[in-house]
């Protein structure tokens, strides 16, 4: 029995040696490499990818429609009339169009939707579909023509900024995702969000902004809009560039009220309607616990 | 009772160890009995000094006994006959219940977490090194990797291994400290008797 310990004991030794002299070649970097691969998620070296369309290939498309979970979409306009996108992708995944006469759709494996006036480009994470970088930090830049009007975008997460876009409408909807819209002339804006923030810097005739604990900030370059802006806990900031020629409604149980028009500062109820200038336009306010703030820019 | 009757009685008692061993008392009883006889001594007082031969039959099964188990080499064969032993030792007197049994069952107690403590160190990195050798398989990226902590488990088996035959050895020296034991107190128990 002694030969027999001393010998398991002997492989033992030589046992951990070879163990030793493998997890040693193997290396951290083999370790890392393999906690990628058990997480799901490979290290992947991204390049910057780009997908362009011709002018005259998609100068009958009105609508863009967006759909993503979780990167962050940044619409702007095109310098040359083409749709052009920009994303970080491999050598293996892409986005690429399909253009069947009038219809120009994306193909991003099966899922895809087209009609003949309007693009949709679905973007997904995991297998099967393109991988745009880390969810965190994957960014998709679209540059559109002029002949685009409308956007819609939905997402979980990912956020949308929009720069000096000729769209007429846009409408955004998402989880936790936030929305930025500068430098735009609307026809109409719809937002909707449970935790993001809904931020709008232009012109717009008619808005509709809602979150739930997230911040609504509207910078109107419009003196008498039709605006409903919601939240429940989240602050809503209201600034006009001109002094606004509004009915004003407010209703809140909770917050602050701040209301600076006219020059004048004045009494502040939970709940109230007040007219600034002819009232030609009107804004509704909600909050339950969020702060209201309204103000001209002007008077300071 | 005369030396015929002591015999016949001896004989008897001594029922369930091998005949050739009683036979072998027996010679060694009659011998002393002779020996006695020649020394001068009337054959009654050597019966009455030998006692009760039920009581000698039990003490001299109770040596044979622990002889039989000090003799045994493998581990499995000690440890019956010492379970054999012990239970001759205990019917000596009544404190052996707590002078013998105890203290038994107490080194029966850290031997038997000793032996399972190295039998599942053997079973589960046996069963564990053979899964990530698998992994070699299904997760080809990290082959090495999944080689070396394969090694490193198979290594800790081996261990286990040692661990078993260190416990083989460690259990046949307590068996013959238990025996040692056994011995000492059958001596103790013939001297409080009377019957050395």
């Amino acid at each position: 029995m002694k030969k027999f310990t001393l010998v398991s004991l002997g492989i033992a030794v030589a046992c951990w040696l070879v163990a030793g002299i493998s997890l040693a070649i193997f290396g951290e970097k083999g370790f890392e490499d393999l906690s990628q691969e058990i997480v799901g998620r490979k290290l992947i070296e991204f390049q910057t990818k780009a997908e362009d369309i011709e002018a005259d290939q998609i100068k009958n498309v009105e609508e863009l429609e967006v759909i993503f979970p979780q990167a962050t979409i940044e619409i702007l306009p095109s310098d040359d009339e083409g749709f052009h996108v920009q994303y970080p992708g491999t050598d293996k995944e892409a986005l690429h169009g399909r253009i069947d006469g009038k219809r120009i759709r994306y193909d991003l494996a099966r899922y895809y939707e087209g009609t003949e006036s309007k693009i949709v480009v679905r973007l997904f994470n995991g297998n099967g579909f393109i991988h745009l970088g880390d969810s965190g930090s994957s960014k998709l830049t679209f540059r559109i023509p002029k002949n685009i009007k409308k956007i819609k975008a939905r997402s979980e997460t990912g956020d949308l900024k929009i720069d000096s876009i000729n769209a007429a409408q846009v409408k955004f909807e998402s989880t936790s995702g936030s929305m930025k819209i500068r430098r735009m002339n609307l026809s109409k804006l719809e937002a909707s969000t449970t935790s993001g923030d809904l931020r709008f810097q232009g012109y717009t005739q008619n808005a509709d902004l809602k979150t739930i604990s997230g911040e609504v900030k509207v910078h109107s370059e419009n003196k008498s809009p039709t605006m409903v802006l919601a939240t429940t806990s989240g602050d809503v900031n209201v600034d006009f560039e001109e002094e606004p020629n509004v009915k004003f409604s407010y209703e809140t149980t909770s917050g602050e009220l701040t209301l600076k028009a006219d020059s004048d500062l004045k009494e502040i109820k939970r709940k109230d309607m007040v007219k600034l200038g002819p009232a030609e336009g009107d804004v509704k306010v909600k909050t339950v616990s969020g702060d209201i703030r309204v103000r001209t820019l002007t008077s300071f | 009772m005369n030396k015929t009757q002591f015999i016949e009685q001896l004989r008897k008692a001594l029922s369930g160890i091998p005949q050739v061993e009683i036979d072998d008392i027996i010679r060694d009883q009659e011998e002393i009995i002779r020996d006695a006889l020649a020394a001068g001594r009337t054959e009654e007082s050597i019966i009455t000094s030998l006692g009760n031969p039920t009581e000698l039959a039990r003490n001299l099964k109770a040596e044979f006994k622990i002889e039989k188990a000090q003799d045994e080499i493998k581990l499995g064969a000690k440890v019956k006959a010492m379970f054999g032993a012990v239970g001759a030792v205990l019917v000596l007197a009544p404190f052996n219940l707590i002078f013998v049994l105890g203290p038994m069952m107490a080194m029966f107690g850290i031997l038997l977490g000793g032996w399972a403590t190295a039998v599942a160190i053997t079973v589960v990195c046996f069963t564990v090194a053979l899964a990530f050798f698998f992994f070699t398989i299904v997760m080809p990226t990290g082959a090495l990797g999944w080689v070396g902590i394969g090694f490193g488990f198979l290594g800790v088996m081996f261990l286990g291994l040692a661990g078993l035959g260190v416990m083989y050895m460690v259990s046949m020296m307590v068996a013959q400290l238990i025996l040692r034991y056994l011995k000492w107190n059958l001596n103790f128990v013939k001297r409080q008797a009377g019957a050395v």
